[in-house]
């Protein structure tokens, strides 16, 4: 008996429920995601990213950063993350903190530590160091695996003084400097704008905080330790 | 490579076998481009592990940095070798089993040559920094979008070839080969419609991008190797296949089930996504029991043949592979696994092994039964036998190792007095060993390219005197 148009349209189907369920379930319920605010504070979340932002998520999406950092934080429930703190207190990744990434960078595994919350606990200097010296004493990462990134910097005389940006590096010639170039400088400034510490409605301000917070913090902490908060 | 090819002279009965001789041309190039991209792939994979032993190994060209590395290594597999080499699997088995030449031998090669110039252009955007950002999913838009083409090009030939057959009846082998065509066409215009050309919002672009992948690797790859199986097991093992109606039941609950998935638990999508994923995940059990029951009933009793040919030997080790991964992945699906397992190596070992175990495997044994039969010519046995050897070997010593330092990282995660770094130290050692599993299968891929390449020279050389003569 001749199966073909059978199987063609059952196949068909079956590719069709996991569709809706997949693509079409998710784009009616989340695809139309507006900005929301944040609680208690009422500001703007989450921001599009412009200029040296943006231009940092080019470099990390080119440079496959995602191959190694994820970009999520799970519930207690699903992961031991909060655990670790790559998250605020009580407050894991939803759909809502990555409204305006294209792509989004989730990533799948986590050679090196979760970065979602990395703009929170790292500043910009410290990532510049981790990009072109991973294993510097300061970091206190002697076993990094991460490659360190060169072309990303480069090596000058010293002419007119030391540069402000230049990296704090004593294994180096004297009368030489290492200054980020302005892609590094993108990077960093896009790691450093990875932070998922406001609370939204989704995930709300745990009970006991709530008192202290209100109106009191700025709705995205400029400090380096949201995991104490 | 098409230079080495022989001219596809349908008519020269002098030469090979019948219906089988009119797919020569396109067969040999598709299996030789899969293996080069495949070496390619393996090469990849190779520099990338080496970069575990040494951060600094060719840091200084942003070409090769890991990620990137690591990007190429992925496209070039699945795109470059196990979509190609599908492809000439299923064309050969529709020819084969449908009694009937390939529809158009020629338009065949040159989709294959167009596909192969996407790839080719995919994976230099990939290595240049063009990469989607979408892992697994990283050619960028100008090279899928041609990619695709040639490959619904290829997808209609075959078709066709399908549809003109002499004989009515058809066959699971048949069904899973078809259906896999079919469903990589779609999956993969859905992700190029909604994740490249006009991007969705959000995490809605993570739910497609999860799907995709799942659906390449399970159901688009899965029932190619699956086709391989139901065709060679039985074939070579000179035995019908136990029940038609139990490979019918397992094939659409394999079509419903393996369809779903991919959405880690935790995702941060709205929590009924992730549950469905792990809901279909769950219950491919049953098409996995059903499949295993109906060749094992099959070969009952005749364990010992398994081992007397290669082509047989690679479809079987293939079949272990599948049920190995297969079970993996619904174990690690269940929240209570996935809490420790995600974004582990254990994932990463899940899907080496269903690639370049599992699948890899039943195409090479697909292929050294199919390529004497197209050229008359026999490959060195010696080669076979290194080519086995090397990629089980290789596979299975970087699969054990990254399985085990997965787990050891997922415990060891979980609890926080140790430090990430700690936690690292300890996976490493698993990472480390697994390069030398890494360095296997580029030896084992080696000498499988050669022994093609040797073959298809052979055969161009004896065409060449038949001209002369």
């Amino acid at each position: 008996m001749n199966f073909g148009p059978f199987v063609f349209i059952g196949v068909f189907c079956t590719m069709v429920i996991s569709w809706l369920t997949f693509v079409f379930g998710p784009q009616v319920q989340i695809g139309g995601l507006q900005q929301s605010s944040t609680v208690p504070n009422g500001d703007v979340y989450p921001v599009y990213r412009t200029g040296a932002q943006k231009h940092g998520a080019e470099l990390y999406r080119a440079n496959n950063c995602a191959a190694c950092h994820t970009q999520q934080v799970r519930p207690a429930n699903l992961g031991p993350d909060l655990m670790r703190n790559w998250g605020a207190r009580n407050r894991y990744s939803v759909a809502e903190d990555y409204l305006y990434n294209y792509p989004v960078m989730l990533g799948t595994q986590r050679v090196g530590p979760d970065l979602a919350n990395a703009g929170a606990r790292l500043d910009e200097r410290t990532i510049l160091l981790k990009l072109y010296y991973p294993r510097h004493p300061q970091l206190r990462a002697q076993n990094s695996v991460m490659p360190p990134y060169p072309f990303l910097f480069k090596k000058q005389k010293i002419t007119h003084g030391r540069s402000p940006d230049a990296l704090p590096l004593d294994n180096i010639e004297s009368g030489f400097q290492v200054v980020p170039t302005e892609d590094a400088q993108d990077l960093a400034a896009y790691v450093a704008s990875l932070r998922q510490t406001s609370y939204i409605f989704e995930v709300p301000p745990p009970p006991a905080e709530k008192p202290v917070t209100m109106h009191s913090t700025s709705a995205t902490p400029a400090s380096n330790t949201p995991a104490a908060k | 490579m098409n230079a080495t090819s022989t001219h596809p002279s349908n008519t020269r009965a002098d030469i090979a076998v019948g219906m089988e001789s009119s797919c020569r041309l396109p067969l040999l190039v598709l299996f030789i481009s899969a293996l080069s991209w495949l070496l390619l792939a393996t090469l990849f994979g190779l520099i990338a592990s080496l970069k575990f032993h040494m951060p600094q190994f060719l840091a200084d060209c942003p070409n090769l940095t890991y990620g990137r590395v690591v990007a190429a290594q992925t496209d070039c597999a699945l795109y470059g070798f196990a979509l190609q080499a599908g492809i000439a699997f299923v064309t050969w088995l529709f020819v084969r089993m449908g009694r009937t030449p390939v529809a158009s031998p020629l338009v065949l090669t040159i989709a294959a040559s167009f596909y192969n110039f996407a790839v080719t252009i995919g994976i230099v955007g990939v290595l240049s920094g063009d990469s989607t950002g979408f892992q697994g999913f990283e050619m960028p838009q100008y090279a899928a979008w041609t990619m695709w083409i040639s490959f619904i090009v290829m997808a209609i030939v075959a078709v066709l070839t399908y549809s003109n057959r002499d004989e009515q009846n058809t066959y699971p082998a048949q069904w899973f080969g078809f259906s896999a065509l079919f469903w990589f066409a779609w999956i993969c215009a859905t992700a190029l419609l909604l994740l490249l050309f006009k991007p969705v919002r959000g995490v809605v672009q993570s739910s497609v991008h999860w799907w995709y992948v799942h659906n390449l690797h399970s159901i688009v790859l899965g029932f190619v190797g699956l086709s391989s199986i139901f065709y060679f097991i039985p074939k070579l093992i000179g035995r019908p296949l136990f029940s038609r109606q139990l490979a019918l039941f397992a094939f659409w609950t394999l079509a419903l089930f393996g369809s779903f998935g991919g959405i880690p638990n935790g995702a941060p999508l709205p929590a009924w996504i992730p549950a469905m994923s792990t809901v279909g995940i769950v219950m491919t059990i049953i098409p996995v029991v059903a499949i295993v029951m109906n060749l094992w009933n099959t070969v009952r009793g005749q364990h010992q043949r398994l081992d007397s040919t290669w082509p047989l030997k690679f479809t079987y080790v293939g079949l272990m592979f599948w049920v190995i991964a297969s079970v993996q992945l619904i174990v690690g699906a269940f929240p209570t696994v996935s809490y420790l397992t995600d974004f582990t190596w254990f994932t990463v070992a899940q899907k080496n092994l269903w690639v370049y175990g599992f699948f890899a495997l039943t195409m090479f044994g697909a292929m050294y039964h199919l390529i004497p039969r197209i050229t008359g010519l026999e490959p060195s046995a010696k080669l076979v036998s290194a080519h086995f050897w090397l990629t089980f070997v290789g596979i299975l010593l970087s699969y054990i190792s990254l399985l085990v330092g997965g787990i050891a990282q997922g415990y060891l995660l979980n609890d926080a007095h140790n430090s990430f770094l700690q936690v690292l130290s300890a996976e490493l050692v698993g990472i480390r060993v697994s390069t030398l599993g890494d360095l296997l299968l580029v030896l084992g891929t080696i000498a499988g390219l050669l022994n093609i390449v040797l073959l298809a020279v052979r055969a161009a050389s004896r065409e060449l005197k038949i001209v002369n003569a």
